[in-house]
């Protein structure tokens, strides 16, 4: 087989659905719309296909499937976890591990740093939130290679084969594509409201952060850094909070782990940073229409202002016309900080 | 008798230069030179009103102005909060001092301004010539305890909404990209009523009143200081009088120079106000003003309505609050003129003219408007022996100082650094009471507009005439119809002379100054802060005022 199976993410466009599932294609659309996403490439899911055919895992597996009830396939998780034995079992083959080691190779050189980490993700061509895997801080050739055939497999977990059950989709067959990427080295990240949630002032822009990864924010569980930032005037209104554990990279996955004392109290996103972050939502804001909710992070491995990525955006929710009540606090609010400060 | 420093407050170079860098004299209120008189009351009351405002509100930023009083003028620092620890824990109760007024600022104002003509109605219906020394005593007492009470009013009001028109100007910018030198600005901020207006429209009536009795002639052939006698000599005259003196028992508690005890009140003597009724008659026809009012009503509900179309509905709830209480504070910027600072003054007035006239009387001094050159202690000394007591020498030397102070004028700041550098920090404190009234924006010469004089926007429109100097209140007289009046300052009892200018030109001036929000109202042109108006134009040249631009140009000398 000698078509294209590889594509980089700038290659694709959200049309590439069916080539290379729905998650590298919208990788694809906000890296060929000037977005900053981590840097990488993705697997078209005829790979998916080729290495079941090539390897005989393919046979494998509808020999197994045939051989037991629908049903019990359905409630009973060992025979999911058996057939994913079966894809696993098999290596990548010689001529794919070529390739693949030329664009991981590539995407090493472009970063800088040999034995790059990546994440390695699934795509399916249909939406399975969380029905099967991810795996964080793959590093080198032979990690890679391994980490791509457990992430085909992973299209077997139970819940994935549940799934297809109760939607009529074929269970033995179901190629799913995968995306290769730069693992972010987070400084810190959080999200962004390119309009005051509380009041729709588009003026006024809102930051939450914390060091680490963004779980450490988007869940709720600690208070972040609060800031906002007057649009016109780029002034930045903060409120720094105690952060006391941040989420970071363990083993493939993640972890809440301590902040290290001195870095507590400290503000983990600089003025400048900050500054990017309006730039970037501003421009998620004229490419959408709309104002937007963005999860960002900042990645060491990249100087200011590449450093800054987007991790998601969409629409952003705002209280609709606030109660009286809320309207006098937010003039107060207004006062204060346009009025009565030092300048 | 010795001849005592009329406050604590005396400017001493060395002490005073230690804790602040510099001084500014407040050249708004205290140029020409306050009398004694004054300025200790100013020097006490206006500071205690602006440091209890700041402490009862709790200004995160500011404690208040501290005073001195340096050859008649007075000088002010503003004592600035520096520590982050203070400032949150002021803000924290700032923050609950301010809803009131977000919540219902019509209310609070009622309220207050209830309280005071509480105040004034007692002290009005108080008897002078009948009281004792002792009733007439305690009646200063009551007077300067009404003027230290109206202080404390004045600047629980003027911090916040000063404050509030900060940010309305900040966010018309920002929301809208219309900054206060537009005509978009105004309009969404004009055509309301107010008291001063109110007083403005009775003396127009008052001259339609004369026309009628076939006294108008009387008006405009002769001096408005020979009105009064001359009217007295007809039966029309008495009757139009005895209508005017009613009127003038309500809104006649004003002098002409705001901020001094010295000048007559209208009902001591009438003739700035006949200066005003003959302004009317000699512009003629209806009451423009009103006209004007109705007009840039309707413009702003059109103005306010496309401002509001265009921006997103969450924003309107807030935004529309914000824009009522702007527009509140424009017509408190105007009107507390009247109410605050003019009337309580015309009452201090009052029960010292009563004092004075008691102590030449009883040989204490020679005239009555000495007693201006006195202070509260030394009334007090004499007040009840007064035939005990010469405070001759006392007067004499302080009316000569005093003299001698108008001779030279106070500078701008006393300082050990640079004028620029003061100014800095006076801006950074970003006080609003500093940056509206003491400061106001510095203009920006544009040379490429080849204008004679850079000033900042008042009120737009372009506009040639005439330009008419008007030094003090003499000159209005002078005032004919489509002039340009060039002045170093408007003043409140001024508006009546608006309706025959065709533009204004004054030195100094921010956008809540006197001649701006008077002249847009009139919906003339007004150019500000032209720094040397009064000294490069001559009376008579032809100039063209730009109030969009800012400029001042000489066509023709």
């Amino acid at each position: 087989m000698t078509e294209k199976w590889i594509y980089w993410f700038e290659e694709l466009s959200k049309d590439s659905f069916e080539l290379v599932g729905k998650k590298c294609a919208n990788l694809g659309e906000m890296t060929r719309a000037g977005l900053p996403v981590p840097p990488g490439f993705a697997l078209t899911v005829d790979a998916y296909t080729r290495f079941m055919n090539e390897t005989g895992a393919a046979g494998e597996v509808r020999a197994y499937v045939a051989a037991v009830n629908r049903q019990q396939l359905t409630r009973d998780e060992r025979h999911s976890r058996h057939v994913r034995k079966i894809v696993e079992n098999h290596e990548l083959p010689e001529d794919m591990k070529l390739d693949v080691s030329r664009e991981y190779g590539r995407l090493c050189d472009l970063v800088g740093r040999p034995d790059l980490p990546v994440a390695v993700r699934s795509s399916g061509v249909a939406s399975m939130p969380g029905a099967m895997e991810t795996y964080l801080n793959v590093r080198g050739d032979e990690q890679v290679f391994t980490k791509i055939v457990e992430v085909w497999g992973s299209s077997f977990t139970h819940q994935a084969v549940a799934y297809r059950a109760s939607n009529g989709l074929s269970i033995e067959n179901f190629p799913i594509g995968v995306a290769v990427m730069k693992v972010v080295n987070a400084k810190c990240s959080g999200v962004a409201m390119s309009v005051h949630p509380n009041t729709g002032d588009r003026n006024k822009m809102l930051v939450e952060a914390n060091w680490g990864l963004g779980e450490g924010v988007v869940g709720g569980a600690i208070t972040p850094d609060h800031f906002v930032i007057d649009r016109t005037t780029g002034e930045i209104q903060s409120t720094i909070s105690t952060k006391t554990e941040c989420v970071l990279p363990n083993g493939n996955g993640t972890s809440w782990q301590a902040v290290e004392t001195e870095l507590q109290a400290c503000s983990c996103v600089s003025d400048d940073e900050l500054r990017e972050i309006v730039k970037l939502a501003e421009r998620l804001e004229t490419a959408y229409g709309e104002p937007q909710d963005i999860e960002w992070v900042f990645d060491r491995d990249f100087a200011l202002p590449d450093s800054l990525r987007v991790v998601q955006t969409r629409p952003a929710k705002i209280a609709k016309g606030a109660d009286e009540g809320s309207q006098n606090q937010y003039l107060i609010d207004m006062l204060l900080s346009s009025v009565y400060h030092r300048t | 008798m010795r001849t005592y420093e009329i406050t604590p407050f005396e400017f001493d170079e060395t002490a005073d230069l230690q804790k602040y860098d510099a001084w500014f004299l407040d050249g708004t209120h205290s140029v020409p030179p306050w009398t004694p008189m004054f300025g200790w009351s100013w020097i006490n009351y206006c500071r205690h009103g602006m440091m209890w405002a700041a402490q009862k509100l709790q200004l995160p930023t500011c404690k208040g102005w501290d005073w001195r009083l340096h050859r008649g003028g007075g000088y002010l620092a503003v004592l600035v909060v520096d520590d982050p620890g203070e400032i949150a824990a002021r803000e924290q109760v700032f923050r609950k001092q301010l809803e009131p007024f977000i919540e219902d600022y019509d209310a609070v104002w009622q309220k207050h301004l209830d309280e005071l003509q509480g105040y004034y109605g007692t002290l009005k219906a108080f008897d002078i010539d009948s009281a004792t020394n002792i009733e007439l005593l305690d009646h200063m007492e009551d007077a300067f305890r009404l003027n230290r009470r109206m202080w404390e009013i004045h600047f629980y009001f003027m911090y916040v909404v000063f404050g509030v028109y900060m940010l309305f100007e900040a966010m018309m910018k920002q929301m809208f990209g219309i900054d206060d030198s537009s005509p978009e600005f105004h309009k969404v901020l004009t055509g309301f009523d107010n008291k001063v207006f109110q007083v403005d429209k009775k003396l127009w009536e008052f001259g339609k009143k004369a026309q009628a009795m076939g006294l108008d002639s009387l008006f405009m052939n002769n001096p408005p200081e020979r009105v009064g006698d001359l009217l007295e000599q007809t039966e029309a005259g008495r009757l139009w009088l005895a209508d005017f003196r009613e009127f003038l028992s309500e809104d006649g508690w004003r002098s002409q120079r705001m901020s001094e005890f010295i000048n007559p009140t209208w009902i001591e003597n009438p003739a700035p106000a006949y200066m005003s009724v003959r302004q009317f008659l000699q512009k003629g026809g209806d009451f423009d003003l009103e006209r004007e009012r109705a007009r840039l009503g309707a413009e702003r509900q059109r103005a306010e309505k496309e401002l509001l179309d265009g921006i997103p509905d969450e924003q309107r709830g807030w935004f529309t609050k914000l824009l009522r209480l702007a527009q509140r504070s424009g017509s408190f910027s105007e009107e507390h003129n009247h109410w605050l600072d003019l009337y309580t003054h015309a009452l201090v007035r009052r029960a010292l003219v009563g004092w004075g006239e008691r102590l030449v009387a009883a040989g204490v001094m020679d005239r009555v408007e000495d007693v201006f050159f006195l202070i509260p202690d030394e009334i007090r000394r004499v007040a009840l022996a007064p035939e005990w007591h010469d405070l001759r020498d006392v007067v004499a030397d302080r009316r000569a100082e005093w003299a001698a102070w108008a001779e030279e004028e106070n500078p701008p700041m006393i300082g050990r650094v640079t004028l620029e550098e003061a100014m800095g920090t006076l801006i950074r404190s970003n006080d609003p009471v500093v940056l509206k009234v003491v400061v106001g924006s510095l203009p920006v010469p544009k040379p490429e507009l080849k204008a004679d004089l850079y000033g900042t926007c008042g009120s737009p429109g372009v506009v040639e005439g005439r330009a008419r100097m008007v030094m003090t209140d003499a000159d209005l007289i002078n005032v004919e119809e489509g002039d340009i009046l060039v002045a170093p300052a408007t003043y409140p009892s001024w508006t009546a002379v608006f309706a025959l200018l065709g533009g204004v030109v004054v030195d100094r001036g921010a956008s809540l100054s006197h001649a701006a929000i008077v002249g847009r109202e009139y919906g003339i042109p007004v150019v500000m802060n032209v720094f040397e108006g009064t000294k490069v134009i001559k009376d008579g040249m032809r100039i063209r005022v730009d109030g969009n631009m800012g400029t001042v140009t000489i066509l023709n000398d």
